[in-house]
């Protein structure tokens, strides 16, 4: 019985130690000290939950970013993180094929919308209404589609976020689109990598006669 | 590609996006819905530069890994494409006229270059699927007829098709394609017939450059190029 207070005291000096790193994180991030972002990267790939808050950190992080120094840096941390924690940038073949949905582009812009603090009424009420929506995205995201969309839909709407809408919308199939190409090309280089290479090359039969 | 070529390209432009051609009572091109036509976004960004436009791409989700080698000299105008999808950033601080000039001549390289390049690589070959093109940002009012000369980046493969055109060729394309969609021939002649008895030299050209937002040299440019001035 007497188990559990001791195990309840281990798992709060890991979450302290989790704290403490990072806290390392955090500062060697505002110092650009990418040594010891790469050290606690790397610490995280064993540590599920730290490996959370580490993207955590750095999505408020990247969203903080304004100076040209910033940009900089949160590029090579970006680089630091999909080289480190591939698991928190899943880009499945599978993901990547799947239809993007209104559902997903609500989503997407609620997220955004938290992210800059942002508290805008309309925006609210339509990732509220469509963020379970399954329906598919047309595939071209005309304006003309957009608008349709939104009639079909039953959902009435400001052109500003219509705009909105549309432009979450090409950047998260843009992304797709890149990550799907990315994953074939480094395929294709995989397999050029690993075809057995000729026996017969030019150079050898002279070599032989 | 010649005049006629761009006037093709133009009026395809206007059919798909279903917009009303200007007239010379209404001769404003409206410029965003005729790039609501395709999957294409237009984003003002201050302090644009390749690596900003990239981090704005990376925060909405336009792409998951960056290209390499990203600069900070400050631009007026950048576009990136993935296939046929593609996103145009304006420097935010720069004068009106100008951004329109920028979209205008990114919108060309769109149309023109990286989407028939792009799309016909998404089929056939994968790894064919990205290009950029980064215009610099001028401080003052550009020269009398110097247009703005971008660079162009593709991923290797596109590259040695790329450069069966060379970028020059493909630079100059893009300012008479946004020269061509922005100023219209019968509209400037219109305006021009309209403001003569008025207005001589500069003055006229500063007249019709206001009807039609864009810059005096981008105007005086386009009267020259029709004979007009």
């Amino acid at each position: 019985m007497q188990q559990q207070p001791q195990n309840n005291a281990h798992r709060d000096e890991t979450q302290l130690a989790r704290e403490k790193v990072l806290f390392r994180y955090s500062s060697a991030l505002q110092r650009g000290d990418f040594d010891i972002v790469a050290a606690v990267l790397h610490e995280a790939q064993d540590d599920p939950v730290l490996e959370r808050m580490v993207l955590d950190i750095n999505a408020i992080y990247t969203d903080d970013t304004n100076t040209q120094a910033e940009v900089e840096a949160a590029t090579v941390v970006q680089r630091l993180l999909q080289e480190h924690l591939p698991s928190g940038f899943v880009q499945t073949q599978e993901h990547l094929e799947t239809p993007l949905t209104v559902g997903d582009v609500a989503a997407r812009l609620q997220t955004e919308a938290a992210a800059k603090g942002q508290v805008d009424g309309e925006i609210s009420k339509i990732t509220g209404q469509l963020r379970a929506s399954q329906t598919a995205l047309p595939t071209k995201l005309s304006q003309h589609n957009i608008r349709q969309l939104f009639e079909e839909l039953g959902v009435n709407v400001s052109r500003r976020v219509q705009k909105l809408f549309r432009d979450t919308a090409i950047f998260l199939a843009m992304g797709r689109t890149q990550g799907r190409m990315r994953m074939a090309a480094t395929r294709q280089q995989k397999q050029l990598r690993e075809e057995p290479i000729d026996e017969a090359q030019p150079g050898q039969d002279e070599a032989r006669q | 590609m010649n005049t006629v070529f761009f006037a093709s390209v133009i009026a395809d432009l206007y059919s798909e996006a279903g917009a009303p051609l200007p007239t010379v009572d209404r001769p404003l091109v409206p410029l965003s819905d005729l790039m609501g036509a395709y999957d294409l976004t237009c984003t003002e960004l201050t302090g644009l530069t390749s690596a900003t436009a990239i981090q704005e791409l990376l925060r909405r989700g336009g792409i998951v890994e960056p290209p390499e080698r990203l600069s900070h000299e400050r631009l007026a105008g950048f576009i990136y494409t993935a296939a046929h999808i593609g996103a145009i950033f304006v420097e935010r601080a720069d004068y009106l006229v100008r951004r329109r000039f920028s979209v205008a001549h990114e919108l060309g390289h769109y149309l023109l270059h990286f989407r028939p390049l792009l799309q016909a690589g998404e089929s056939d070959e994968p790894s064919v699927y990205e290009a950029m093109e980064a215009i610099p940002f001028s401080s003052s009012e550009a020269e009398p007829d110097q247009m703005p000369v971008g660079r162009m980046t593709f991923t290797r493969p596109a590259q040695s098709t790329a450069s069966q055109k060379s970028f020059r060729d493909m630079e100059r394309e893009a300012n008479q394609f946004a020269g061509e969609l922005l100023m219209p021939k019968e509209i400037v002649q219109g305006l021009v017939e309209h403001h003569a008895r008025a207005a001589h030299g500069e003055d006229l050209i500063w007249r019709i450059a206001t009807d039609m937002l864009v810059s005096r040299s981008a105007m005086r440019w386009r009267l020259r190029f029709l004979g007009l001035l």
